[in-house]
C-alpha cells in the first residue's frame, strides 16, 4: 500500500455524494422526495416517479425507494470513509508524509460527518457504523440516538477535519477548510433546533459562520453587464468559485451531470435540441406567489422560468438551466451545490439573532441576500421579526436545492404559509396534504428492519 | 473365466478404455464354458456383418449357440465358420449393437445387419473416467445415441437433448438463433453458486457445449445421481453431461455428408390493435381519461388531419383517419433461411483410428438483422504403437458469430417489446423517405401528444451487438497396458476460449442517455487439465468381478479481458473508429486465475452378476476457498441387485430385466467467483478539477471461512423389462444442498448488501420415469414409444441464521421471494381482486384509486396497501414435465414425433404492467383491450384504458399467467434409399429427410411463447418482458454415407 492507495481510498468516498442528484428511470431524482414535501415544489406531469408522488402526498413509506437510496448510498459513503480512516494510518509509504496523511484523513472525516449529518436529519435515530464492517454480526447494531450521532461522530469528525490542515479554498472540488467550517456552522445551527434544542449551539454556529464570512474566502454572485447572478449559479464555468463552497462534482463526459436534463421544462422543445424533456419538479404556483413582486428570484429566469427565447411553458426550474447545454448533446458538467455562501450568511444572521441579537453583520448578511434579489434592505426589526425575515429568505433562496428547505422545516418546526410561519405538524401543503408527526422523519427502510429488527420501533 | 477368454480379443477393437470387465459377452458367459458337446460334422457358412449404414463391423463376434465354436468378422465384415449342423443357431454380437440370433436353416451365405441400440442392456455407456455396460450401472445414468440426437437439426446440441432425458431440464428462454439455454439436472440446489451441470467433452472438463457441432456427437451421457457424479466431486453437484464425439473405427473409410436447408417462421403472433382501433378507440379512451384527471385543452390536438396531414386524412372528425396501418411484428420479422453443411471422414486400420470433420452453419433469425453463424472443425485419432502403448489425441476448433439485439435495454428502447407495441399509426417510412421520430405528434402546448422513439424496424437495422466466440481444444493422451488388466492413461488437455464483443448504438436508440456509444470487449480464457488414471481389472473367479479406477487431476484456469467504451461521435464510425469519440473513453482490463487439485477413485464389484457395488470418492481442492477449507472429500456408494439374474427369475419369459438400485453420496459445488473469499475494493470514478479520477471504496466483503457447498443425495431406482419389449426405469431422489454458497443479506448500513457465506439449505426431491416400449415389430413395420416424466419439488429448508425472506427483482422491485418452505424464486406481489366499480368509488378513494383502477387485496384490512399485503403469487417452476416420443418405421420410411409437455409453470408478464395496466400510449394486446374496464364492463380483471398507473405497486397476480404448454417439439420423416439404389450410386447409405421443430404449441399464454425469460440470472424462468419470438422451423436435408 502506498500514497496512491491512500489518495484513492479518500477519492472513493466522494463518489457517494452523487446518487441523490443523478436522474434514473424516466425522471426520477432521489432528492425530490424532500423538495416536494416542503410546499415549494411539485412533481411535473409524467415523471413516473412514484416515490416522489408519495412524498408529495406526505406518505412517508418504509418502502420508499428514494428514501432507501439516501440510506444505502450515504451509509456506503460512511463505510468507504471508515475504511480510509482505519487504513491510512497503517500505510508506511514514506511519500505519505504526516501532513498529507492528516489532510487525507481530514477529507475522510468531513465526508463521514456530512453523510451522518444528512442521515440523522432524514431518519432520526440511526445505527452508528464507525469502523469497517467485517462480518454478519456488524449488521445487528442497534439504533443510536440523534444526540449520540452528533456527539460520537459528526462533531468529532468535523473538529478533526478542521485541524487537518486543509486548504482554505480550492477550485478542485475537494473538501476545503472553508467547507469544514461551513458544515460545522450548519451542524451547530441544526443542533440548536429540533429535536435536540441545544440552544447553546447558536453561539457556536454564529462563530463558525463568522469565521467563514470574515475570512473573505467567498462572495455572493452578483449580476454584471454580461450575466445575471442566476446565470452564474447555473453556469458550470462558475462551479467551485464565488459562493459555491461545496458541490457534487461532474465532468460532462462519462460522469455527466443529469441535473440540467432532469429539469428541462416540459413542453419547451424548441429551447433545446433535446428530444426529451422531463420537467422533473416544478415550483408550486402558491410558492411562486409568496415572492415579493420585486423579488428577482421569483421572476422569469430567476430561480424559475416560464419563457425562454420567446417559447413559453409551465413554470420550471432555472437554477440548473445551463444555457450552453441546450445546444449540446444533453450532457452537462454542472456541479450540484450542497453548501452555498448564501446559506452561511443566513446562518450567521439567524444564529447571532438567537444567541444575542442581530448585529450589524447580521443585518449586512440578510441585506446582502435581499439586495441582490432586488429587495429593499431591512433594519430595526424585533428579534422575532428578524428571525422570521431570515427564515423567509432561506425559504426563497433554497428551493430545489439539496433539500435545504425540508431540513429547515424540521429544525425550526415551522412552515411559511405566505403570510407568516405556522407549526409544521398540522400545516398543509398547497396540494392539501397535512403534515403529521410521521412526516418529521422518513421511516428506516423496510428491508433494513427485516434484516435487523433492532432498527424497528 | 468368460472374461479371461474374450477380453484380449475384444480389447484391440475398442478405443474406449478402463472397464474391460464390461466387455464380456453375456451369451458367452452363460453358455459357452459349460458346454461339452463335441463337434462331429461340419457345415460351412460364410457371410457379412454390417451396420444399418452398410459399414462393415470388423471384429463382430459370431458364435454357434450353445458351443465354444466361434469366430470374428474380418476387416471387411466377412466371416466364415464351420458349424455342427445346418440347423445351428448363430449368435452375432458387436459392442453397442443389438445382438441377433440367426437360424442358419441350411443357408450357406448369410448377410447380417446389426442395429445400434439404445435400449440394449449390453450397450456400453460412457461414465466418468470409464465406461460400463448398461446392465451393470448402479447409479442414475441416461444416454442418448447419435441416431436420436441427429433426428433434430440444431445449432446447439442442447436443443437435441431437450425433453429427451427425465430429470434434465433444458429451458430455452429465447427464440434467438443460438439463444440462451438454461440447463439444470434434478432442480436448482444453489442460490448464488452455479446451477449449471458440468460438461465433459471427450474427457475435457468445462468445454462450452454450444460450440460443439451436433453432427460430431456419437453419444451423450447424463449422470444424475451422486453415485455417478461423485467421481467429479467438487463439480458434480449439478449433474454431469458427458459428450463423446465420433471416432474412427477399424474398417473401411467412412464419409458422412449432411446438407440441410432450414426455413423458420414466426407462427404464434399475438394480436394487437390495428391502426383504426388504436386511434379511434384506445387513443380516445386514453384522452378521455386524461381529461377526467384534469388535463387541460393544451394537452390535446384540436385538429389532427389539419395539423398532421402526413399521418391522418380528413374524415370530418377531429381525430381524422390514420393513413397508415402498420403491423410492426410483420415489419420486424422475416422468414429465416438457414444453411448447414457437415462432412466427416473417419476410419482406421488395425493399429489406428482417425476422424476428421468440418461443419458450417449459418442461421438467420426471424427478427431482422439477427443471425448466428458457427464453424467447426475436429480431428480425433489414436494409434496403437505396440501391444502395450497407445497414443492419441484430438484437436477441435469452433467459432460463432451472432448479432444479439433483442436484449438491448429493458424499457422504452427495447426492440422486441416495440415489435408488438409500437404505434400502428406510424409508417416504416413516410412517403418522402424520412423516418418516424418522436416529434411527429405534438399536442397544442408543444409537448408530445404520444411519445415514442425510433420504429422497431429502424432499431433493428441500426443496432449492432455482435459477439464472437472461438474455442480451441487440444488433447493428447497415452495409454500404457502394464498387463492385460492394469492400464495407465495420462491425458493432457488445453482449452482456449475467446469472447469478443462489438457494440455500437446510435444516439436515437438510446433515448434517455441520448449519446452515440461504441463498446469493444475481449476476453480470453485458457484452461489446462492434466489427468492420470490407473485402471485395474484383476482376474478373479467367475463369480466375482472387480474393477478399480484411481486417478488424479489438476486443472488451471486463467482469464484475461479488456474492454473499451467510447461515446459521443458521429454514428457513421460505429465501432470501427472509436478514437473519434469526444468523451474520455472508459477502459478496463482484468485477470483472474483458478486452480483445482483432485484425487479420485472408484471401485466396482459384482458378485455372480447379481449383486453390484460401486464405491466412489473424490478428494478435491479448489483455489476458491481459504487455507482451512481448501480440500474436501466427496464419497458415494451404490448398491444394485439384478433380481432378474436370480434363479427364480432367470428363466422367466416375461421379466427380461429387473434391477433395484440405491445410492447415497455427496457432491460439491465451488461455482463462485475466483476470488470471492477475499475482500475486494470497489472502483469508484470521481471528479476533481473537472476531470475523472479513480477512487476506491468497499467492494465486496471477504469471507476466509467459505467452504464447499455440499449436496447430499439419496436415489432409489428400478429398472424393469418385460418381454424384452417394454422397459421402465423409475427413480426417486432427494437432494439436499447444505452450506449454500449464498449472498446472505446484511443491513445496508454496514456499507454492504450481502456477505457470501455458507448458510441455508435447499431440497430438491422428485420422481423420474422412463417408459419405453416396442409396440409393434414386424418385418416391414415397427412402432416404438418412449415416455419420460419428471416431477421435481424445490423447497428452501433454511436461509441463514434468521431465516429471513429474501427478495430479489430482475427489474423493478421485490418481485421474487426466497422463503423457507417455498420454492426458490417464487413470484411475489399483491393479489389482484379485479377492478374498482363505480359503486365503490368511496372505498377506492381510501386507497388513492378511482373506479376502473385495479383493486388489490388489502389482506390485513388496515386501509393501506403495503408490504404486509403482499404474498406469493406464482412460480416459474413447473409441477411436472413430460416428453412423449413415438417412432414408426415402414419399409424405408422412418417417422419420429416428440411431444413435450410442461404443466403448472407460471409466467409473470411485465408487458401487462406497461401495456395493459398501462404506462403511456403504446399499443396493446387485443385480447386484454377487449376486457378492459368500462362503465358498462365493470366485472373484469383489467383496468380502464388509462395513460398512467395511478400508483405503481410492483407485481400483482393479474400479471401472472399459467404457462403450461404442450409443444410439438420435433417431427422427422426420413427415407432411406435401398441398397439397390445405393449400389448403383456406389454409396453406402443415403437418406433424405424432412423435419419440423416447434411444429405446434397448445397454451393459454398470450405472449409469443410460454417458455420464456427476458432476464439473466438463476431463477428468472417465466419472467417476461417480451423476449425474442420463437419460430417454427422446417428442415430439409440429405445424409450421404460413402
Amino acid at each position: 500500500t502506498s500514497l496512491v492507495d491512500a489518495e484513492q481510498s479518500v477519492n472513493g468516498i466522494y463518489a457517494f455524494l452523487r446518487a441523490p442528484y443523478n436522474k434514473s428511470g424516466y425522471a426520477k431524482m432521489v432528492f425530490s422526495i424532500l423538495e416536494v414535501s416542503t410546499g415549494a415544489m411539485k412533481p411535473a406531469i409524467g415523471t413516473q416517479d412514484t416515490d416522489m408522488e408519495d412524498a408529495y402526498k406526505l406518505i412517508y413509506s418504509s418502502s420508499n425507494s428514494s428514501a432507501s437510496s439516501f440510506w444505502s448510498t450515504y451509509y456506503s459513503g460512511i463505510e468507504a470513509a471508515n475504511i480510509a480512516i482505519a487504513s491510512i494510518p497503517a500505510i508506511t509509504d514514506t511519500e505519505l508524509t504526516p501532513t498529507i496523511s492528516k489532510a487525507l484523513l481530514g477529507e475522510a472525516h468531513f465526508l463521514r460527518a456530512y453523510y451522518y449529518f444528512e442521515l440523522v436529519q432524514l431518519f432520526g435515530d440511526i445505527p452508528l457504523n464507525i469502523v469497517p464492517s467485517t462480518s454478519l454480526e456488524d449488521g445487528t447494531l442497534p439504533k443510536s440516538s440523534v444526540q449520540e450521532v452528533y456527539e460520537t461522530v459528526i462533531l468529532p469528525d468535523l473538529l478533526f477535519a478542521e485541524s487537518a490542515g486543509l486548504p482554505n479554498t480550492s477550485t478542485s472540488g475537494r473538501v476545503t477548510n472553508g467547507a469544514v467550517k461551513s458544515l460545522l456552522a450548519k451542524v451547530y445551527l441544526t443542533m440548536a433546533g429540533n429535536p435536540l434544542n441545544q440552544t447553546d449551539k447558536y453561539a457556536l454556529a454564529r462563530d463558525k459562520a463568522s469565521e467563514v464570512i470574515t475570512a473573505d474566502w467567498y462572495n455572493l454572485f452578483e449580476s454584471d453587464g454580461s450575466l445575471t447572478w442566476f446565470d452564474k449559479l447555473n453556469n458550470p464555468a462558475f462551479d467551485n468559485t464565488g459562493e459555491n463552497i461545496f458541490m457534487v462534482q461532474y465532468e460532462g463526459g462519462s460522469i455527466a451531470s443529469s441535473i440540467s436534463t432532469y429539469f428541462t421544462p416540459l413542453g419547451g422543445e424548441e429551447i433545446t435540441n433535446q428530444s426529451l424533456h422531463f420537467g422533473g419538479m416544478e415550483p408550486e404556483v402558491d410558492f411562486i406567489d409568496t415572492y415579493d413582486a420585486a423579488d428577482l428570484r421569483g421572476q422569469n429566469q430567476g430561480f424559475f422560468f416560464n419563457e425562454f427565447d420567446g417559447v413559453t411553458f409551465n413554470n420550471s426550474v432555472y437554477k440548473y438551466f445551463y444555457q450552453e447545454f441546450r445546444n449540446s448533446n444533453g450532457l452537462s458538467s454542472k456541479n450540484v451545490p450542497l453548501i452555498r455562501y448564501a446559506d452561511i450568511l443566513l446562518i450567521y444572521a439567524e444564529a447571532q439573532n438567537e444567541a444575542s441579537s442581530a448585529d450589524v453583520l447580521a443585518y449586512d448578511a440578510v441585506n446582502s441576500i435581499r439586495r441582490r434579489a432586488g429587495l429593499a434592505e431591512v433594519s430595526g426589526l424585533s428579534k422575532e421579526e428578524f428571525r422570521e425575515e431570515v427564515w423567509k429568505q432561506r425559504f426563497w433562496e433554497f428551493p430545489a436545492e439539496a433539500g435545504l428547505i425540508w431540513f429547515d422545516q424540521r429544525r425550526t418546526g415551522k412552515v411559511f404559509n405566505g403570510g407568516g410561519f405556522t407549526d409544521l405538524v398540522g400545516s398543509t401543503l398547497p396540494n392539501g396534504s397535512t403534515f403529521t408527526v410521521d412526516n418529521l422523519y422518513f421511516p428506516i427502510p423496510q428491508n433494513e428492519v427485516v434484516l435487523n429488527p433492532n432498527l424497528g420501533d | 473365466l468368460a472374461f479371461v477368454c474374450v477380453a484380449p480379443k475384444v480389447k484391440a477393437e475398442e478405443s474406449t478404455m478402463l472397464l474391460n470387465y464390461g466387455h464380456a459377452d453375456l451369451e458367452l458367459k452363460n453358455d459357452a464354458l459349460f458346454n461339452e458337446k463335441e463337434i462331429v460334422q461340419g457345415f460351412s457358412v460364410t457371410g457379412t456383418i454390417k451396420d444399418t449404414n452398410g459399414t462393415p463391423l470388423a471384429g463382430a463376434s459370431i458364435i454357434e449357440k450353445g458351443t465354444v465354436n466361434g469366430t470374428q468378422a474380418d476387416f471387411d465384415g466377412n466371416f466364415a465358420i464351420t458349424l455342427s449342423s445346418e440347423s445351428a443357431i448363430l449368435v452375432v454380437s458387436y459392442l453397442g449393437y443389438a445382438g441377433q440370433e440367426i437360424n442358419v436353416s441350411g443357408k450357406t451365405s448369410i448377410a447380417v445387419v446389426l442395429e445400434e441400440s439404445s435400449s440394449n442392456l449390453d450397450e456400453v455407456v460412457v461414465i466418468g473416467y470409464g465406461s460400463s455396460k448398461k446392465s451393470d450401472l448402479t447409479g442414475a445414468v441416461a444416454t442418448i445415441g447419435a441416431e436420436k440426437i441427429q433426428e433434430r437439426i440444431s445449432i446447439n446440441p442442447l436443443d437435441n437433448l431437450q425433453g429427451q432425458v427425465a430429470g434434465l431440464d433444458i429451458y430455452n428462454s429465447s427464440g434467438r438463433p443460438g439463444g440462451e439455454m438454461r440447463v439444470t439436472i434434478r432442480g436448482k440446489g444453489s442460490l448464488n453458486a452455479t446451477n449449471e451441470p458440468l460438461y465433459v467433452i471427450d474427457g475435457i472438463i468445462g468445454v462450452d457445449i454450444a460450440l460443439v457441432n451436433t453432427n460430431d456427437i456419437e453419444n451423450i451421457t447424463v449422470l444424475k445421481d451422486a453415485s455417478a457424479t461423485a467421481i467429479y466431486g467438487s463439480r458434480g453437484a449439478n449433474g454431469v453431461i458427458i459428450v463423446t464425439t465420433k471416432k474412427g473405427k477399424s474398417g473401411r473409410m467412412t464419409v458422412d455428408i449432411t446438407s440441410n436447408l432450414q426455413v423458420s417462421r414466426i407462427t404464434n403472433k399475438p394480436e394487437v390493435l390495428n391502426s383504426t382501433d388504436y386511434w379511434k378507440d384506445l387513443k380516445v379512451r386514453l384522452d378521455e381519461d386524461q381529461r377526467a384527471l384534469g388535463a387541460g385543452d393544451g394537452s390535446f390536438v384540436a385538429d389532427y388531419p389539419g395539423t398532421y396531414p402526413r399521418l391522418f386524412t380528413d374524415d370530418g372528425t377531429r381525430l381524422g383517419a390514420p393513413r397508415y396501418d402498420t403491423n410492426w411484428l410483420d415489419e420486424s420479422t422475416r422468414t429465416g433461411f438457414s444453411k448447414q453443411y457437415f462432412a466427416n471422414v473417419r476410419g482406421g486400420g488395425e493399429n489406428y483410428n482417425v476422424s476428421l470433420s468440418a461443419g458450417t452453419q449459418d442461421d438467420e433469425g426471424v427478427l431482422l438483422n439477427t443471425y448466428f453463424k458457427k464453424n467447426t472443425m475436429r480431428f480425433n485419432g489414436d494409434f496403437q504403437i505396440n501391444d502395450w502403448l497407445k497414443i492419441g489425441g484430438a484437436l477441435a476448433y469452433s467459432d460463432t458469430k451472432t448479432n444479439i439485439v433483442d436484449n438491448w435495454r429493458i424499457g422504452a428502447d427495447n426492440i422486441t417489446m416495440a415489435t408488438l407495441f409500437y404505434l400502428p399509426i406510424y409508417p416504416t417510412r413516410y412517403e418522402d423517405g424520412t423516418l418516424v421520430n418522436a416529434d411527429d405528434l405534438k399536442n397544442d402546448s408543444g409537448g408530445w401528444d404520444i411519445w415514442y422513439g425510433a420504429t422497431p424496424k429502424d432499431r433493428l437495422s441500426s443496432l449492432d451487438q455482435i459477439s464472437f466466440r472461438r474455442q480451441v481444444t487440444r488433447n493428447i493422451f497415452t495409454e500404457i497396458d502394464f498387463t492385460d488388466n492394469l492400464k495407465l492413461r495420462t491425458s493432457y488437455s488445453l482449452q482456449d476460449y475467446n469472447l469478443e464483443g462489438r457494440r455500437s448504438v446510435a444516439s436515437r436508440l438510446d433515448t434517455f442517455v441520448n449519446r452515440t456509444s461504441a463498446a469493444l470487449s475481449n476476453e480470453n480464457s485458457s484452461q489446462s487439465l492434466l489427468e492420470n488414471t490407473l485402471t485395474f481389472n484383476p482376474e478373479l473367479d467367475g463369480n466375482n468381478v472387480l474393477g478399480v479406477v484411481l486417478g488424479t487431476a489438476r486443472q488451471e484456469n486463467e482469464q484475461f479481458g479488456s474492454s473499451l467504451l467510447a461515446q459521443d461521435f458521429d454514428e457513421f464510425f460505429g465501432f470501427y473508429n472509436v478514437a473519434q469519440g469526444t468523451a474520455e473513453p472508459v477502459v478496463n482490463s482484468f485477470f483472474n486465475r483458478y486452480t483445482t487439485d483432485s484425487y479420485f477413485g472408484r471401485l466396482n464389484y459384482s458378485f455372480k452378476d447379481r449383486y453390484l457395488l460401486t464405491a466412489t470418492g473424490r478428494y478435491d481442492g479448489s483455489s476458491r476457498f481459504g487455507e482451512n477449507n481448501k480440500y474436501s472429500f466427496f464419497p458415494s456408494a451404490a448398491l444394485a441387485w439384478k433380481i432378474s439374474n436370480e434363479a427364480f427369475l432367470e428363466d422367466s419369459e416375461a421379466i427380461s430385466d429387473l434391477k433395484l438400485r440405491t445410492t447415497y453420496g455427496f457432491t460439491g459445488n465451488d461455482g463462485i467467483g475466483n476470488y470471492a473469499r477475499i475482500a475486494s475494493p470497489g472502483v469508484q470514478n470521481v471528479v476533481f478539477n473537472n476531470e475523472r479520477v479513480i477512487g476506491t471504496s468497499q467492494g465486496s466483503i471477504g469471507n476466509e471461512n467459505l467452504k464447499w457447498e455440499k449436496t447430499e443425495e439419496v436415489n432409489v431406482g428400478l429398472d424393469f423389462g418385460l418381454f424384452n419389449r417394454i422397459n421402465l426405469t423409475a427413480d426417486y431422489y432427494s437432494r439436499t444442498t447444505k452450506d449454500l454458497l449464498f449472498n446472505v443479506p446484511i443491513a445496508r448500513f454496514t456499507g454492504y448488501s450481502s456477505i457470501l457465506s455458507n448458510a441455508g439449505s435447499i431440497k430438491n426431491s422428485g420422481i423420474e420415469l422412463l417408459l419405453s416400449s416396442t409396440n409393434i415389430r414386424t418385418d416391414n413395420f415397427s412402432w416404438s414409444s418412449s415416455i419420460n416424466f419428471t416431477k421435481n419439488v424445490n423447497e428452501i429448508l433454511s436461509l441463514g441464521t434468521e431465516d429471513n425472506d429474501i427478495f430479489t427483482a430482475p427489474i423493478w422491485w421485490n418481485q421474487q421471494v426466497f422463503r423457507v418452505g417455498e420454492a426458490a424464486g417464487s413470484f411475489w406481489g399483491y393479489n389482484r381482486l379485479g377492478t374498482w366499480g363505480t359503486n365503490e368509488a368511496a372505498e377506492a378513494a381510501e386507497y388513492g384509486r378511482i373506479p376502473g383502477d385495479i383493486k388489490l387485496e388489502d389482506k390485513n384490512n388496515d386501509g393501506l396497501l403495503n408490504f404486509e399485503d403482499q404474498q406469493i403469487i406464482g412460480s416459474g417452476l413447473p409441477d411436472y414435465t413430460m416428453n412423449i416420443g413415438n417412432t414408426f418405421s415402414y419399409k424405408n420410411w422412418d417417422l419420429s414425433v416428440d411431444i413435450r409437455i410442461s404443466q403448472g409453470n407460471d409466467i409473470l408478464d411485465h408487458s401487462i404492467i406497461l401495456f395493459v395496466d398501462r404506462m403511456g400510449y403504446g399499443n396493446t394486446y387485443k385480447k386484454f383491450f377487449d376486457q378492459a374496464w368500462t362503465p358498462d364492463n365493470q366485472n373484469t380483471m383489467y383496468p380502464r384504458v388509462r395513460k398512467n398507473i395511478t400508483k405503481f405497486d410492483g407485481a400483482d397476480s393479474g400479471q401472472v399467467f399459467d404457462g403450461s404448454f404442450i409443444r410439438g417439439q420435433n417431427l422427422s420423416l426420413s427415407y432411406n434409399f435401398d441398397s439397390s439404389v445405393l449400389d448403383v450410386l456406389n454409396l453406402k447409405g443415403a437418406r433424405i429427410y424432412f423435419n419440423l421443430q416447434n411444429f405446434f404449441i397448445i397454451t393459454d399464454y398470450h405472449g409469443y411463447d410460454p417458455e420464456v425469460s427476458s432476464f439473466g440470472g438463476q431463477f428468472t424462468e417465466g419472467i417476461e418482458l417480451n423476449g425474442y419470438p420463437k419460430a417454427l422451423t422446417m428442415n430439409m436435408g440429405i445424409n450421404i454415407t460413402l
